[in-house]
């Protein structure tokens, strides 16, 4: 018997309050003489034994009214034993998160613990019990159905196939899946066991305070250890990808974010290994608390999918140690110049060195506005054109609108042979050139809005923002709307390179050509920076399908439109299902991704390339010492210090089926209250049970009528 | 007797109203003596009652001549005869007569007063009259008298007596019906505390005797009206027993199956022709009294 309210059971003395009441206010009685007592028996011939009696049981009705509600009010449920033919429902939870791969102290790990508690559990019960398995993190691999079995030999084997996992676990539904299972069950009640380290990082989800389990239900939370590292932890917080089109043998750098989750300066290895084989090690001292990003460098050489794996050597613990990177490179891309070679000086070159892609990914082109291919695929990555040619497109002008608007570059520079040329640019350029100017000794150049995208990926490239000392000698000052952003300048006042987002492309315009009798830029590396910075700008569209997860999240976003999805492996381990196959189904059954790695959900029209990196938040040395879990207060429960030796059979008795008293026990107390107003009121009862003697008429004192006889003067004797 | 002479029970300013109440009987009576009332034979009185042949050893003097004159035949003219009747007054004194609630008097009192004057009215108009006092069973008895003289020793016990424990008025009014021969007025004053079909049988075996039976039935008002409230324990004046009684919850029942007690015994009384008085210890004496000559 199990009280939910036992502060009641301490007022359960109050019921004997009518005792009390009925001893010391006991209605005094007097005595009088009285001629018969016929007319009382004959009203009820036991009454005066009848009187106690009925005295006695309305004082036990008012006893038992009390110690009902009283004892209604402390919630209390029966929960029959197994030895009294209750039957025993339990789900074992196990936790194979990613902190569960921590030692536990000797050679196990915190998951060796937990399996083994599992399996102990199972062996411990009858074989009549039915029962069932949940892990904490979804494992397609290893499934134990959906319904309470009591095969037992299905579960030990399935509990051999759990593997460390680099994931949070999603306490919130394991346990909503756990209870799930209880509640199929044909019976009420039952048992949750779970074996875990009782991480804060999932046991103080927010989440689990929406779950509720009917009071029937009893949650055992069997507290694994968790000893203090000797060495110190760093996590791969964060994987930063650069932020343009990626195109084939374009070099990039892979920003990998490490953090220092210890309190001791810790000295890691950040290796790195992608799918050309390239390996890189790089070796970084973190001091507590601190993120560091470590720069990989990639380069992929052909168009499609990449990958790269990077993770961290040297610290205490490794579940939070990886990282996989998904790098879609575009095909070999398009420059097309609008003008003849000679217009653009040494932009042509910057772009691409030997005209066929080799060495930037980018192919350079001539041509016209007209020549703008329509089909996404053929599209140029970049437009340079004159402003010259701007200012004479006239209908073509809406064509470079077009192409802009659906994710081209465009760039506007002078020509470096025309001088000049009457008519306005198009409205929708929002962007015109002011009277040429010139200085024969040049004028410095500065770098303004530095925190633009532009220097952003300059910064990235160069690892700086600054122009250092280039000068200009010609120059348009370029006379902007203000949804132009200013990049270049001098004396920060005259504007000679500006940028504007359009549509999902961008537009760059310049007021001075890339050319060594205009500027010096042309005179050093840096204009190859700036021109390619230029044409990489914004994403692809490829890069829509790309997803990044922490392990132990779902996938979101993935539109199968209905149909079947199929997970393949770039690089990392595979969720497979339970025959051993790439894991296939419905998005809404698509399992989390356990380990890091990079993966290619491929629907029937479309591929997702998903970058799975390791959870940061399972190397943090935070559990829940108490008693309790907070978020699970909606939740009959008990947290336990994981011992192996512990007789987990006993968790069962009493638990297998529970009966909720509250409602018999308020009938109880409703029956004991009529029963009490039927006995306070007994003799109206009868009398209106009673026919009405007929005729009968009763005659009156002498105060009263006398209808049977005339009344007479005289009071006196005489 | 009081100290200036008079009884206790039949103080003279009730004698001198009860002078003059004639109490009649409805039945022919025996009696040996002239009276008021009208005897089952024929005898010499002034009022004609019939006809009858002459028959051999007729005294001669009662032939009708005028009859014979006109009819050639000897006819006896007869008249009925009155007589003085036997009056017996039976006084309940049990336990419950000595009951006194809010009356005046207790209900013994009050039906002493009542057989005392049953007895001088009696006296006062020619008849003969005896008290015979009862409880389980005839406790005194008096042989009827037409004396006043012989009055004084029945006004005396009156005086004297006092309520004794348990009644039975069936027995009684058996032995009774056995004690009191030929046709009499019998005049029962008790309060009847018994279940009325047991008192219909003994009134019935003196009714059946040739007896006319007037019964008084004296209740004290606190009986009628049960004026108690709360917890009390009753204890019985006759019988052994009590019982605790909460009043006011009781009292609607009470009051009901008094009714149906005295519905049931003035039904009773009806059936076998008895006179059936009610009285409460707080009415006239002379008023009961008067109520029995109504019925006569």
């Amino acid at each position: 018997m199990i009280f939910s309210a036992p502060i009641f059971l301490y007022l359960l003395p109050l019921a004997g309050l009518p005792v009390l009441f009925h001893l010391f206010l006991r209605q005094k009685k007097r005595q009088i003489l009285f001629p018969t007592l016929m007319f009382f028996y004959r009203t009820d011939p036991k009454l005066n034994s009848r009187r106690k009696i009925r005295q006695f049981l309305l004082l036990l009705m008012r006893v038992l009214l009390l110690a009902f509600i009283l004892l209604a009010l402390s919630r209390p449920r029966f929960q029959s034993a197994l030895p009294m033919g209750g039957k025993v429902s339990v789900v074992a939870i196990v936790d194979n998160s990613g902190s569960m791969s921590d030692a536990a102290g000797g050679d196990k790990t915190k998951l060796d613990l937990a399996v083994e508690g599992a399996k102990r559990l199972i062996q411990s019960l009858g074989d009549s019990a039915q029962m069932n398995v949940v892990t904490l993190v979804d494992d397609p691999a290893v499934s134990f159905g959906n319904v309470l079995t009591s095969d037992r030999n299905l579960l030990l084997t399935g509990l051999d196939k759990i593997a460390p996992t680099n994931a949070t676990g999603n306490a919130a539904i394991a346990l909503a899946k756990a209870l799930r299972l209880l509640a199929a069950d044909s019976g009420r009640g039952g048992v949750v066991h779970v074996f875990t380290d009782l991480q804060e990082a999932e046991w103080l989800d927010d989440a689990l305070q929406s779950e509720s389990a009917d009071a029937s239900n009893h949650v055992y939370l069997h507290r694994i250890e968790s000893p203090a590292r000797q060495q110190p932890n760093v996590a791969i917080s964060s994987v930063q990808l650069p932020r343009q089109k990626i195109l084939p043998r374009h070099p990039m750098k892979v920003g990998v974010a490490c953090r220092n989750n210890s309190d001791a300066v810790a000295t890691i290895r950040v290796n790195s290994l992608d799918d050309q084989d390239n390996k890189n090690t790089q070796q970084v001292v973190l001091e507590p608390g601190r993120t560091q990003i470590v720069e990989i460098a990639a380069n992929p050489d052909i168009s499609g999918y990449h990958w790269l794996r990077t993770w961290i050597e040297g610290d205490g613990f490794s579940a939070d140690n990886e990282a996989g990177v998904g790098i879609v490179c575009q095909r070999t891309a398009t420059v097309l110049f609008c003008g003849s070679p000679g217009e653009f000086g040494v932009l042509p070159t910057a772009l691409s060195p030997d005209g066929s892609g080799q060495v930037t990914g980018m192919i350079t082109q001539f041509g016209s506005l007209n020549q703008i291919p329509q089909a996404n695929a053929d599209k140029p990555i970049l437009i340079v054109t004159t402003w010259e040619d701007v200012k004479q497109s006239g209908q073509n002008s809406s064509v470079l609108s077009d192409y802009v608007q659906s994710g081209g570059n465009l760039l506007i520079v002078p020509s470096a042979r025309r001088v000049g040329a009457p008519g306005k640019p198009p409205a929708w350029l929002e962007a015109d050139v002011k009277p040429r100017e010139s200085a024969a000794r040049g004028l410095k150049m500065e770098a303004m809005e530095k925190e633009n995208d532009f220097w952003g990926r300059i910064r990235e490239a160069t690892g700086t923002a600054s122009l250092e000392d280039a000068r200009v000698f010609n120059f348009y000052p370029l006379e902007l709307s203000k949804a132009f952003t200013p990049l270049m300048g001098i004396d920060f006042e005259k504007v000679v390179l500006a940028h504007r987002a359009l549509g999902q492309g961008n537009i760059y315009v310049s007021g001075t050509a890339f050319e060594p009798r205009w500027n010096t830029l042309p005179l050093t590396g840096f204009l190859v920076v700036i021109a390619q910075s230029i044409a990489v700008a914004g994403a692809s569209s490829e890069q829509d399908t790309m997803l990044s997860l922490v392990a132990g999240e779902y996938p979101r976003g993935i539109d199968a439109g209905g149909g079947q999805v199929e997970v393949a492996s770039l690089g990392g381990s595979l969720p497979q299902g339970r025959d051993g196959n790439p894991w296939k189904g419905q998005v809404s059954e698509m399992p989390a991704f356990s380990k890091p790695g990079v993966f290619l959900v491929k629907t029937v029209d479309k591929e997702y390339c998903v970058s799975v990196r390791s959870s940061e938040k399972e190397g943090l040395m935070q559990f829940i010492r108490g008693s309790q879990v907070p978020a699970l207060e909606r939740i009959t429960h008990t947290v336990l210090d994981y011992d192996p030796t512990d007789d987990l059979q006993k968790y069962q008795y009493g638990h297998s089926r529970t009966f909720e008293l509250f409602l018999p026990l308020v009938l109880l107390a409703t029956l004991a209250l009529l029963a009490e107003g039927w006995l306070a009121n007994p003799i109206r009862a009868r009398l209106q049970a009673r026919p009405e003697p007929a005729g009968g008429s009763l005659p009156q004192g002498r105060d009263g009528n006398r209808p049977d006889r005339e009344i007479l003067a005289g009071r006196e004797v005489g | 007797m009081s100290a200036s002479g008079e009884y206790r029970f039949l103080p003279a300013r009730l004698a001198e109203r009860l002078r003059g109440i004639e109490i009649g009987v409805r039945r022919p009576m025996d009696g040996s003596n002239q009276g008021l009332h009208r005897s089952p034979a024929f005898g010499s009185s002034v009022e004609f009652a019939e006809y009858r042949e002459y028959m051999p050893g007729d005294p001669i003097a009662r032939i009708d001549w005028p009859v014979y004159a006109r009819s050639d035949r000897y006819v006896i003219r007869r008249f009925h005869e009155d007589v003085s009747i036997r009056c017996y007054v039976l006084l309940d004194i049990s336990g419950s007569m000595g009951y006194k609630g809010t009356g005046a008097m207790s209900k013994l009192e009050y039906g002493s007063y009542l057989a005392a004057a049953m007895l001088y009215v009696m006296l006062q108009q020619s008849d003969t009259s005896s008290l015979i006092t009862f409880d389980t069973q005839i406790r005194s008895y008096h042989e009827p008298t037409g004396s006043f003289t012989r009055l004084r020793p029945m006004l005396l016990e009156l005086e004297n007596v006092t309520p004794g424990k348990e009644g039975d008025i069936e027995s009684t009014l058996h032995n009774a019906a056995e004690l009191i021969k030929g046709r009499a007025l019998v005049v029962i004053i008790s309060d009847f505390l018994e279940e009325p079909a047991k008192i219909i049988r003994g009134i019935n075996h003196l009714y059946h005797d040739g007896k006319e039976v007037t019964l008084f039935h004296v209740m004290d008002p606190t009986e009628l009206n049960m004026p108690l409230s709360g917890l009390i324990e009753v204890v019985s004046m006759e019988a052994e027993g009590k019982l605790t009684v909460d009043f006011g919850q009781i009292k609607e029942t009470y009051l009901r199956q008094l009714r149906l007690y005295l519905d049931q015994l003035r039904t009773g009384c009806q059936k076998i022709r008895a006179d059936y008085i009610f009285t409460d210890t707080g009415m006239d004496v002379y008023d009961a009294v008067l109520q029995r000559r109504k019925i006569g």
